[in-house]
């Protein structure tokens, strides 16, 4: 369970890009993140990978509170996290397997076990045949869809994806999202955060609105 | 095109966490920034020298000085007409003085025979035809004192003794000597620590290029839960890998300079400035070339890495 407890962050004299923040996300949910350029999503993802610390309030994952990690423990607690980002973070002269297996390769996973894991992860994201591709000879949903092939390599409980359809087109976008779902029903707590509200609203899901810093709306618990 | 052939062996799944992985990311680094990491190879390279340069010249000069018998003596030169027992009387004189430690007579003919030996088989036949006729020397007394401050007073003590004819003191000398051994050594200190904050500044701009042509590859490596080690090992590598490649090129250099030098000095000085073999001071230089290589590599990395450790 992820828990924003009065979270409040400044960045200087600047207002708040966080204002005494509440909300509760229970594992294996479903949340949309939403709100206007500036509104306060990219803070929130950075306090959750713990890129950034809380000017006050603390937030806890798992029972475990963030400002408490160190440069030691900082790692493992990422290793629960798998991020997608907004412009994929692909490695152009890498294939497509090698993009997910450096993944595993970092944070120290066999041979065999890489081996092993990156094919049935090429599987879930529908790729096992593009497998020795290299990205620039992707669609960007493709690539989308590796960029979340790499999240999901370690195993993390839950995935974070920032703006993931930012970059491809509204058929494309659709398809990320379902796939996202679908993971979702791997045991995994999904946070997606977007300003794409039209999209947001076709899923049925949970949406936590930011404006200003502030939450202003929450849909509560999705099904 | 873009398409590769599937391949048995996958590279990427052979690295993690092998010694290998990171030696070869730390190669990969040095590669992209070749420009860089040869000037950081080279400035090194020129701190090492300059302190080989420093520590073979300090050790000749003392070498060269214990050549000498050293510098803390005192020759006093006795009347030609003295005889043996007027030479003995002196002597015992002179070990009575207030600050003399060590009374030790040179006759005529050991005066001759050391100044032979001093100038070598070249010029037997001159000390031939010297030991045939007259002998010219004459018989002096070396006096060792303890103290500069002993000389002036030993001096005058001296003096006063019949039958002492002149007295050369090698505290002037003594004290020159130390004067630019002080000179040489503030001027090649100055240089080293020069050369070695240059050093230290090209190494932290080359990591920190390396740094940046792999950020890409760091961020992802941080979200995906990297340590700190696995990150930063390269890095480190990369400044030891430099260091390292400095000192070895640096003690090859040395090593051939100083023969050179070596082979110039024995053929044309004759016997007059000895230098000591290479083989004498390579030992020391080797390991002290390594540690100073080494442990400026690490420092540049370690600077530069520095920023990411803070996070």
């Amino acid at each position: 369970m992820i828990e924003f407890r009065n979270v409040t962050k400044l960045y200087g004299q600047s207002a708040p890009a966080l204002e005494n923040v509440n909300l509760k996300i229970e594992s294996g949910e479903f949340v949309f993140i939403i709100g206007e350029s500036g509104a306060g999503k990219t803070t929130l993802t950075k306090l959750l990978l713990r890129e950034e610390k809380t000017s006050s309030g603390d937030i806890y994952v798992d029972g475990k509170r963030l400002r408490r990690l160190n440069f030691f423990t900082l790692p493992y607690y990422r290793r629960k996290i798998g991020f997608v980002f907004q412009d994929f973070r692909l490695f152009e002269k890498m294939t497509v397997y090698e993009n997910v297996a450096f993944a595993m390769r970092a944070v120290g996973q066999s041979r065999r076990a890489i081996a092993k894991k990156v094919p049935l992860i090429l599987r879930v994201v529908e790729l096992e045949d593009k497998r020795d591709r290299f990205p620039s000879a992707l669609s960007g949903g493709e690539q989308q869809r590796v960029a979340l092939a790499r999240a999901l390599a370690n195993n993390p409980k839950y995935i974070i994806a920032d703006e993931p359809t930012g970059n491809i087109d509204p058929q494309r976008s659709l398809e990320i999202m379902e796939m996202l779902l679908k993971i979702r029903e791997m045991n995994k707590t999904v946070i997606v955060v977007t300003h794409e509200k039209a999209l947001v609203e076709r899923f049925g899901q949970r949406v936590i609105t930011i404006s200003k810093g502030h939450v202003v709306s929450d849909t509560g618990k999705s099904s | 095109m873009l398409e590769r052939k599937p391949r048995r062996k996958i590279s990427v799944t052979k690295m993690a966490y092998s010694p290998f992985y990171f030696i070869g990311q730390a190669f990969k680094n040095i590669w992209r920034n070749v420009g860089m990491s040869i000037a950081s190879v080279l400035i090194l390279m020129a701190c090492l020298l300059v302190t080989g340069a420093f520590y073979s010249v300090e050790r000749n000069i003392n070498y060269n000085l214990e050549g000498l018998g050293g510098l803390n003596k005192i020759l006093v030169y006795i009347n030609e007409e003295c005889t043996e027992d007027q030479i003995r009387k002196i002597k015992e004189e002179a070990e009575n003085c207030k600050g003399a430690l060590e009374v030790t007579l040179i006759t005529k003919e050991e005066a001759l025979k050391d100044e032979k030996d001093k100038m070598g088989e070249e010029f037997s036949d001159i000390f031939e035809w010297l030991e045939e006729g007259e002998n010219p020397y004459r018989a002096s007394l070396e006096i060792e004192y303890e103290t500069d401050s002993d000389v002036a007073a030993l001096e005058k003590a001296l003096k006063n003794i019949d039958g002492v004819d002149k007295i050369v003191s090698r505290s002037d000398t003594a004290e020159k000597v130390e004067q630019i051994k002080d000179v040489v050594s503030k001027v090649f200190l100055g240089m080293m620590v020069l050369l070695f904050t240059v050093s230290v500044f090209v190494i932290i701009t080359s990591i920190r290029l390396a740094l940046s042509a792999r950020k890409k590859e760091i961020v992802v490596m941080r979200y995906v839960g990297a340590t700190g080690f696995f990150i930063t090992v390269p890095f480190l590598l990369e400044g030891a890998l430099l260091g390292l490649a400095a000192s070895l090129a640096a003690f090859g250099v040395q090593y051939y300079i100083y023969g050179a030098v070596f082979s110039g000095v024995s053929e044309n000085f004759l016997g007059l400035l000895n230098l000591l073999p290479a083989s004498a001071l390579s030992g020391t230089l080797f390991k002290s070339f390594l540690a100073i290589g080494l442990v400026t590599g690490l420092l540049g990395s370690t600077v530069s890495l520095a920023k990411y450790l803070n996070k």
